[in-house]
Order: C-alpha cells, then structure tokens, then sequence
C-alpha cells in the first residue's frame, strides 16, 4: 500500500517536473481559459442578458474546453520518444499509473481554475461571499470527477491515429451530470440563500466516487505502447 | 394545426424512422450478398 | 439459409407489421380521449414504449461492451454496435414524440425539464458513441475504445436520470389510466419490442457478414502482395 502510493508520488510528481521544466501545457491552456470566459462575457454579460447567475455555466464551459485540452497534451507528453512503452514495461501496477496521471492532471486543472476562476467571477459580478467555501467545494468535486473520465479518456484516444477533437467529443456527453449537479447547487446556494446541503454534496461525491473507480477499473484494459 | 394533427404526424414519423430503417437494412443486406459473392464467401 | 428460418423471419416481420398497424389503428379509434390533456396525450401509446426499449437496447449494447472486453471476441462488437445503432433511433422518436407532446401540451417545443434533458443526454451519449466507432479505423483498437466509451456511457446513464432530476419542472406527474387506455397501452408494446428486438437482430447480422467480407477481401489482397511485389520491381 504505501509502496503503491510512493509510486503514485513519484510519477505525479514527475509530470509536475516535466511541466515545470517545459511550461508547455499550463500557460496554453490558462489563456485559452480566459479567453473562453472573455468571449462568452463579452457575448453574454455585457448586456445583462444572464445576470451574474451565468457564471458558473461559463466557468464550465472554460474549465471543459481548458481542460481537454490540458488532458491530450498530457497524455501526449506519454507519446512522445515511447515514454508511454517504458511506463509499460516497468513493474508498476496500470492502476498506479492512473492515479499518477489522474492526480497531475488535477493539480494543473485545480491551477487552471485558480487562474480562470477569478476573472470569470470578475466579469460576470458574481458575488462569491455568501459561501465561498462551499463554492470551491462544489467546483472542486466536479473537476475531480471530471479528471477522472478525461484521464481515462485521453490515455483512450491518445493514439496518434485518430482524429483530433475526439477527447472532447467522448469527455462532453459524460461529464454533464457533473455539470448539471454543480450549476444547480450553485443556483441555490447563491440566488435562494440555502446553504449546502449534506444530502446535494453527497451526490456530487457518489458522482465522483462511480467515476473514479470505473476509470480506475477501465484503465488496466486500454493502455497500449 | 391542431393537436389531433399533431398526434397524426407524430405517429408518421415514428412508423418512418422504423420501417425505413428496416428497408434501409433490407437494402444494406442486398448489397452486401453481392459483395459476398464476388468474394467468394458464400456460394 | 434453411427453409425454416426464411418462414420464420417473414412471419415475424409480417407480426411486427400488422400489430404496428393494429396498434395505430386502436390508438386512434378505440382509446378514449385523456381529460385535461386531450388528443395529443395519444402520443404517449407509442412514446412510453419506444423510452423503454431505447433503455432496453442501451442495456443489450452494454453487456456486448462488457463481454468483448471480457472475451474479446468480435461477435460482442458487432452486437453492441447494433444495439447502440437502433437505441439512437428509437431515442430519436422519444425525442420527437416528447417535443411534439411538450408543443401541444404546453406550448413550448423546449424545456430544459427532466423529462427531455434526460432523454436528449441519452440520446448524445449514444450519438457520440456511433461517432466514436466512424473515427477509428483499425477493427481492435476500434471495438477496445468504443467497448470502454460505452461502459462509462451506459454507467452515466443513472447518473444523468438523477443529475436531471434537479432541474424544475413544469410538467404534471402521472395520469392515471383508464382500463381500455392501460390495454391499449400494453398492446402498444408488442410492435416496438418486435421492431427493436428484429432490427437489433438484422443489423447484428450484416455486422457478422460485412466483418466476414471485409476480412475476406483483405486476405486477398494480403496474398496478392507479394505478386504486386514482384511486378513492381520489374
């Protein structure tokens, strides 16, 4: 067990490094962020059209774009010079492998988030001190989840075979009941004034913990050199 | 149009989507036991 | 093919057909019409069952997925594309049938209520599904990726019903059915079962036959290569 973490720690901790070192992934994405959010502010907020209730909607739709994008690129760091074949061939457990890369893929989308997240909640005047702390949670658990199924997904298509767009096109359908569960929360704690209930977040974690263990289970069978 | 017209025209497109996709598999099969024996395969 | 299975599949789509139009017709002419709702509450005869096998066909794609990244055998593949394939369609006539039901009932073509969201999500997960199976070319990576994207699929899917359960909603909860409705209702089931149950079946077939043709031509053209070979070099 704590063999199987200290691997997990090491291999986050080296796709953490490789990103350090490159800054190939963090600072595309994190534009194309902003960019996102830009755009649907301009088209939508501008004019009062939604109010500042559309800025969970159009965080998602940055955080979903961002970070499919965030996913290929890391998985196809794997790609590159057979790094993939060699993670094969070494005695780790494929579970472990999925941890790994399920945790870095977190830590750079969490970033992501720190980076977009602010500027979204800027333009759209969302006014966050009713319940910031159940804010983060909610949007947290629903990057978990969706981490998770992008993980697997991408390690999926990654093949230099197949067409491009097709990350998003497999991630999209699956991930909207995350995005359903957190834009509804988050319309009632913040226009009704509820606080979070504990029976909304369980939800939100069951989503999450189906996600992370059929991922977790689906990743032995799919990874191939 | 009124709603009995629209039940009517519901009904239309559910019989279309179902048979027609059972004629078009009819047609796909057609065309496929011609390819099956150019190739070879059946007899 | 014996002379056995040929009778036996006339009969069977002479069946589907005559109960189809036996169904239509005691829709239309035999039922009462609904309270509150009028003529368009008919559209539930057929709506109600085509939800059911379209969940059905969902489930007869997912136990393929299953079996073939368990036996990997292609049989599991070609079951589960046809499955996938006859769950959109009848998705698509759940579809219809609800909006031309939400456009008279109420007015609106759209409502982002349970009802619909739920069934439109299916209907995405599974389009993307016959997308995903369209965007690859090798046959194993193909049945491998679409078997994977179509567990976690068919895993969402109670996860979607629950999800959209938190939408608000405008429409009223069950009707209650009188007994020549609830009759009338079950009859109704017996042509779409038939229709998804044989179009699963055919389309299963030419799968099997189209994999088998394809597989033929390319041990052709594999035995022909060195002779191309050859004729090139000269």
């Amino acid at each position: 067990m704590i063999r199987s973490l200290q691997q997990i720690g090491l291999l986050t901790a080296k796709d953490l490094r490789i990103e350090a070192r490159t800054r190939q992934t963090l600072g595309l994405v994190v534009v194309l962020g902003i960019l996102i959010v830009t755009v649907l502010g301009l088209g939508l907020g501008s004019q009062h059209q939604t109010g500042s209730f559309g800025a969970p909607a159009v965080l998602w739709v940055a955080y979903l774009f961002a970070g499919v994008l965030c996913f290929e690129k890391t998985m196809g760091l794997e790609r590159q010079d057979g790094a993939l074949a060699g993670l094969l061939l070494s005695p780790i457990d494929r579970g472990v492998i999925f941890a790994g890369k399920l945790l870095s893929n977190l830590v750079l989308m969490l970033v992501v988030a720190a980076a977009v997240t602010p500027v979204g909640v800027l333009f759209f005047g969302f006014d966050l001190s009713p319940a910031p702390g159940g804010f983060a949670m909610v949007m947290g658990l629903g990057m978990l989840g969706f981490a998770a199924v992008g993980t697997l997904f991408s390690a999926l298509v990654s093949s230099t075979r197949l067409q491009g767009g097709l990350l998003a096109m497999v991630v999209f359908p699956v991930i909207l009941p995350l995005v359903i569960v957190s834009t509804q929360l988050l319309e009632k704690m913040f226009r009704e004034g509820r606080p979070l209930e504990a029976s909304s977040l369980a939800m939100l974690v069951a989503f999450d913990a189906i996600f992370l263990v059929a991922s977790w289970l689906l990743f032995e069978l799919i990874l191939e050199p | 149009m009124n709603a009995g017209q629209y039940t009517m025209v519901a009904y239309v497109i559910v019989g279309v989507l179902m048979w027609g996709y059972a004629a078009h598999l009819f047609w796909v099969g057609r065309s496929l036991k011609r390819r099956e024996m150019r190739t070879g395969e059946k007899p | 093919m014996s002379m056995l299975r040929t009778t036996f599949r006339s009969a069977y789509w002479a069946i589907a057909g005559l109960s189809f139009g036996a169904t239509v017709y005691a829709v239309f002419n035999c039922t009462p019409d609904e309270a509150t709702m009028g003529t368009i509450q008919k559209i539930f005869y057929f709506h109600l069952p085509l939800a059911i096998c379209t969940f059905l066909s969902c489930t007869v794609a997912f136990v393929g997925n299953i079996a073939y990244l368990w036996q990997r055998r292609t049989k599991w593949d070609d079951l589960s594309a046809a499955a996938a394939n006859v769950a959109v369609l009848l998705c698509t006539g759940v579809l219809i049938t609800g909006m031309i039901w939400g456009r008279c009932a109420w007015g609106q073509w759209w409502t982002w209520s349970p009802r619909l969201t739920f069934s439109f999500l299916l209907w995405l997960l599974y389009v993307v599904y016959l997308m995903v199976r369209t965007s690859v070319t090798s046959p194993q990576r193909r049945a491998i990726v679409s078997a994977v994207y179509g567990i976690v699929a068919f895993l969402d899917v109670p996860l979607v019903y629950l999800s959209a359960s938190l939408l608000p909603d405008i429409h009223p909860g069950h009707v209650q059915l009188a007994p020549a409705m609830q009759l009338t209702l079950a009859f109704c089931f017996i042509p779409v079962t038939m229709l998804a149950a044989g179009l699963i079946a055919v389309r299963f077939n030419l799968n099997r036959r189209e994999r088998l043709v394809s597989d033929a031509q390319q041990s052709e053209y594999a035995a022909a290569l060195p002779f191309a070979a050859v004729g090139g070099a000269v």
